[in-house]
C-alpha cells in the first residue's frame, strides 16, 4: 500500500497548504502510543521477545504445566486473536476503500468489478487442478514478502512526509529501489534454495524451478550497493538539510529487514505474529483512518477526526467498520474452508489456497488505490 | 415471532394519509411479504416442500448423508448447507438489525440490546468451563425451539390473514393460537420421552421419560383443537364467505408436518424446514420491515419498497445477516477449537446462547398490536 510518491517540483517542499485544515497534519497515524504498537512493529517485537525469553528457540507447548504453560497459552490465544482482527480483516479493509462510496466505485470500477472475477476463477481452478493450487501458493509465496515492503515503504514514506522530512526525486528513487532489492534478494532465495522453499506449506504441494544460485549473487550485491545509497543518501541529508530520517519510518525498515533477513526458528516465529500484529494492524490502522478521515470530509470536520482518531477508532462508524471486515474476514477465511470441507477438500489447504487468491487481488488493488500523488487521497493520509 | 394480535379488525392495511397516491391508486395493502413466487419459495413452505419432494424421489425416505454417495444427494446437501448459512444461520442476526434498526426500536428496546444481550455472557462462560452446562442448554434450547417455530408461524399466517382481510374475531383468534399451542404441547412431550445421548457431538442429558398419559392427554387435545379449528374455518366460510388465505394455510400445515411427522420423515423435515421455511420466512419478513421503515417516512409506495428487497437494499441487508451468521456459527467456535475448545461443544453453546436471546426478544419486538409494528408489517 501506499506505493507511489508526492507529484512536487523536487524542491523537498509540500503541496501549497490553502486550507487550515492541512495545518493540522498530526506526526502520526493514529498517536505515539498506538503507532509504537501496532504500526510500526512495536507488538510484534514485544510477542517476539516475550516467546523468546520464555521459550527460547523452542516449539511453545501450551499443554505444560506452570508458569511456561499459561504464557504459551497466552501466546497461543494472542495469534489467534491477532489472526481474527487484523491479518483476516485487513484483505477486507481493501473492499471498504474501493465500494465504500459511489466515487470510489467509479473510480476504482476494475478493482472493484473485474478483477475479483479473476480471482474467483482462480480460485475454481485451483479447486479443480492441484498443481494449480501449488503455483498460486507459491507465487503468493514470494509476492506477499514484496507486498510486505511495498506497504512498508509507503506507511515510512506518511511518516516522513508527515514529519516534512521531504525526498528529492532521487532520494525517493534511491529509497525505493533500496526496498526494492531487498524484496529482489528475499524472492530470489525463495527461488534458487531448496531449503528456503517449502515442499508442501499448510498441505499444498509446492513447485520448485531451481533458479540458479548466480541470481541470489546479483540481487544480494544489488541489495548491498543500494543499501550503501541509501544509509550514504540519509547521513547527506543529515548533513545537508539537518534532518534526521522519522524515527517510526526507521523501525518500520528494520521490522522489515528482520522479517526478510530472519531464518530458523526466528523467521517462523516473526510469520506466526507478523501477519497481524506488523502488516495487518498497520494496514488497518491507515485504511480506517482513511475511512473516518474521508467520512470527516465530507462532513467538514477531517481535522477534529485527524485529532482525534483513536476515539473516532470506536464511534459507531469506526465500530460498524470492524464489524464489517471482521465479519467478512471470517467469512472468507474461515466459512468457505469450512464449507468445502464438507466436499473434502481439508480446512487449512483450502485456506491457504483461498488466501493466495484472495491476496492477488489485494495485492493488485493496493498498488492502486494508495497513491500519494493522488491528490485526495495525499490530503487524507497525511491529515 | 409476531406472537400476538392486532386490537382493531375493520381498519387493518387501510392507506394512511402520509402515503403517496401511488400507494392508494393499488387498492388495500400488498398482500405478499415479498412477492408471490419469492414468498411461496421462502415463506411459507413451497422451497420445504419441493426439497422434501424431490428428496423423497432421488433418495426415498432417507436425509443425505453425504456429497459423494450420489448426484441427488450432491445437490441435496448443497442447498442443505447454503440454506444453513444464508438463511438459518443468519436470521438470529435479523433480530439485532431490528433492535439496533433505527433510534425509536434502540430505545424501545433497550433492555433486549443490553441487559438480555450481556445475560448471554455469563451464560457463555458457563457453558465454557461446565461443559455438561452446555448440554443442558442445549437440551432447553432442543425443548423450547419448536415452540419457537410454531409461535413464528403463527404470526406470519396471522400477517397474511389480515393483509388480505381475513379477520378474526377474538373467539376465532384464540381457537387458532390454541390449535397451534395444542401442537407444541404433543411435540415437546414426545420429545420429553426419547432418549438421546447426542446431539451433533453434544452430550445432552435426559429429563424424561414423561408419563405416557400426559402424552396421551397431549394428542388429545391436539386433536380437539384441530378439529375445533377446521369447525371454525368451515364456518367462517359459510356465513363469510371468506376461505383462509391458502399462504396462511401452507404455513400451518408445513409446520404441522415439522412437528407431527416422525423417524425419517421428521428427520428430512428438520433437515430442510430450518433454512427454507423458518430461517427464510424471517428473513423475509425482517428484511421487509427493515426496508418498509426506512422507506415508509418519505412516503414511498409500499409496493415499491416490497421490490426493493430484491434489489441492492435487500442484498445488502442479506449480506450483512449472512456475514454475522457466520461469525457467530462458525467464526466463534472456529476461535474457540483453535484455542483448545471442543468445535461440537461450542458450536452448541452458541446456538443455545444465541437462540436463548433471539427467542426472549422476539416475543417482545414483533407485536401486531403495537400500532407501529403493525402498520408497517402489514402495509
Amino acid at each position: 500500500m501506499v506505493s507511489t510518491t508526492f507529484q512536487f517540483d523536487g524542491d523537498a517542499k509540500p503541496a501549497p497548504d490553502k486550507t487550515a485544515e492541512k495545518a493540522v497534519n498530526t506526526r502520526w497515524i493514529v498517536n505515539p502510543v498506538f503507532d509504537t504498537v501496532f504500526v510500526f512493529g512495536g507488538a510484534l517485537w514485544l510477542i517476539f521477545a516475550l516467546q523468546i525469553y520464555w521459550f527460547h528457540w523452542d516449539t511453545i507447548d501450551p499443554a505444560a504445566g506452570g508458569v511456561a504453560g499459561s504464557t504459551a497459552y497466552f501466546l497461543l490465544f494472542v495469534s489467534t486473536f491477532g489472526s481474527y482482527l487484523f491479518a483476516d480483516s485487513h484483505t477486507i479493509a481493501t473492499y471498504v476503500r474501493i465500494y465504500s462510496t459511489e466515487e470510489n466505485r467509479q473510480r476504482f470500477k476494475l478493482y472493484a468489478y473485474y478483477l475479483p472475477w479473476c480471482s474467483a476463477l482462480l480460485f475454481s481452478l485451483c479447486l479443480i487442478y492441484p498443481k494449480a493450487a501449488g503455483f498460486c501458493v507459491y507465487l503468493h509465496l514470494m509476492w506477499v514478502f514484496q507486498h510486505y515492503v511495498g506497504q512498508t515503504f509507503g506507511i515510512s514514506l506518511i511518516y516522513c512526509y508527515k514529519r516534512g522530512y521531504f525526498f528529492k526525486p532521487w532520494e525517493r528513487e534511491t529509497y525505493r529501489w533500496f526496498m526494492h532489492s531487498f524484496s529482489a534478494y528475499v524472492i530470489s532465495r525463495i527461488l534458487c534454495y531448496r531449503e528456503l522453499s517449502p515442499d508442501d506449506l499448510y498441505g499444498v504441494k509446492l513447485p520448485f524451478y531451481g533458479l540458479p544460485y548466480q541470481l541470489v549473487s546479483v540481487t544480494k550485491i544489488a541489495l548491498i550497493v543500494m543499501t550503501l545509497a541509501f544509509v550514504g543518501m540519509i547521513i547527506r541529508k543529515y548533513f545537508v538539510e539537518k534532518k534526521l530520517i522519522p524515527l517510526p519510518t526507521l523501525c518500520l525498515i528494520f521490522t522489515i529487514l528482520g522479517i526478510g533477513l530472519s531464518t530458523g526458528m526466528a523467521n517462523s516465529i516473526i510469520w506466526v505474529y507478523g501477519p497481524s500484529f506488523f502488516h495487518g494492524s498497520q494496514y488497518l490502522a491507515v485504511s480506517l483512518g482513511f475511512y473516518l478521515k474521508e467520512k470527516g470530509l465530507e462532513e467538514g470536520r477531517m481535522a477534529e477526526v485527524g485529532r482525534h482518531l483513536l476515539s473516532e477508532f470506536i464511534s459507531p462508524a469506526a465500530l460498524k467498520y470492524w464489524g464489517i471486515v471482521i465479519m467478512a474476514g471470517i467469512f472468507v477465511y474461515v466459512g468457505i474452508p469450512s464449507i468445502l470441507q464438507n466436499y473434502g477438500y481439508g480446512f487449512v489447504w483450502t485456506a491457504t489456497v483461498v488466501q493466495a487468491c484472495i491476496n492477488f487481488h489485494h495485492f493488485v488493488t493496493d498498488g492502486a488505490i494508495w497513491r500519494l500523488r493522488d491528490s485526495k487521497c495525499r490530503e487524507i493520509l497525511l491529515a | 415471532m409476531v406472537s400476538s394480535s392486532i386490537a382493531s379488525s375493520g381498519a387493518v392495511g387501510q392507506p394512511s394519509d402520509g402515503q403517496s397516491e401511488s400507494a392508494v391508486a393499488h387498492s388495500g395493502p400488498y398482500p405478499w411479504i415479498i412477492s408471490p413466487i419469492f414468498d411461496f419459495m421462502f415463506v411459507f413452505g413451497g422451497g420445504a416442500i419441493a426439497l422434501l419432494v424431490l428428496n423423497y424421489l432421488y433418495l426415498g425416505w432417507k436425509v443425505p448423508d453425504g456429497v459423494m454417495t450420489s448426484p441427488a444427494a450432491w445437490w441435496l446437501m448443497t442447498v442443505g448447507f447454503l440454506s444453513q448459512h444464508i438463511f438459518a444461520d443468519s436470521h438470529n442476526s435479523a433480530t439485532y438489525l431490528r433492535i439496533w434498526g433505527s433510534d425509536e426500536d434502540r430505545a424501545r428496546f433497550k433492555f433486549h440490546r443490553t441487559w438480555l444481550a450481556y445475560s448471554t455472557i455469563p451464560m457463555f462462560i458457563m457453558g465454557l468451563t461446565l461443559p455438561g452446562l452446555t448440554g443442558a442448554f442445549v437440551y432447553i434450547y432442543l425443548i423450547t425451539v419448536y415452540w419457537h417455530y410454531v409461535a413464528q408461524s403463527f404470526g406470519i399466517a396471522l400477517i397474511y390473514c389480515y393483509k388480505r382481510g381475513y379477520i378474526f374475531n377474538n373467539f376465532e383468534k384464540e381457537v387458532f393460537r390454541w390449535f397451534m399451542f395444542s401442537m407444541v404441547g404433543f411435540t415437546t412431550l414426545r420429545f420429553l420421552s426419547i432418549k438421546q445421548n447426542n446431539w451433533f457431538g453434544v452430550e445432552i442429558p435426559f429429563w424424561g421419560p414423561v408419563p405416557e398419559v400426559l402424552i396421551s392427554i397431549s394428542r388429545f387435545v391436539c386433536v380437539g383443537m384441530t378439529i375445533a379449528f377446521v369447525v371454525v374455518l368451515a364456518r367462517k366460510y359459510f356465513r363469510e364467505n371468506k376461505f383462509m388465505p391458502w399462504p396462511s394455510l401452507t404455513i400451518v400445515a408445513t409446520v404441522a408436518g415439522l412437528g407431527l411427522t416422525q423417524d425419517a420423515a421428521n428427520s428430512m423435515f428438520w433437515f430442510y424446514v430450518p433454512g427454507f421455511f423458518h430461517g427464510s420466512q424471517y428473513l423475509a419478513v425482517c428484511m421487509a420491515y427493515y426496508i418498509k421503515e426506512r422507506g415508509m417516512p418519505q412516503g414511498m409506495d409500499t409496493w415499491g419498497i416490497t421490490k426493493a428487497a430484491l434489489g441492492s437494499p435487500g442484498m445488502k441487508y442479506l449480506g450483512l445477516v449472512v456475514l454475522s451468521g457466520c461469525f457467530f456459527y462458525v467464526g466463534i467456535p472456529h476461535f474457540f477449537m483453535q484455542i483448545g475448545f471442543s468445535y461440537s461443544l461450542v458450536a452448541g453453546l452458541v446456538l443455545a446462547c444465541v437462540n436463548y436471546h433471539h427467542f426472549v426478544t422476539d416475543a417482545a419486538i414483533w407485536r401486531l398490536r403495537d400500532p407501529r409494528c403493525r402498520k408497517i408489517l402489514l402495509a
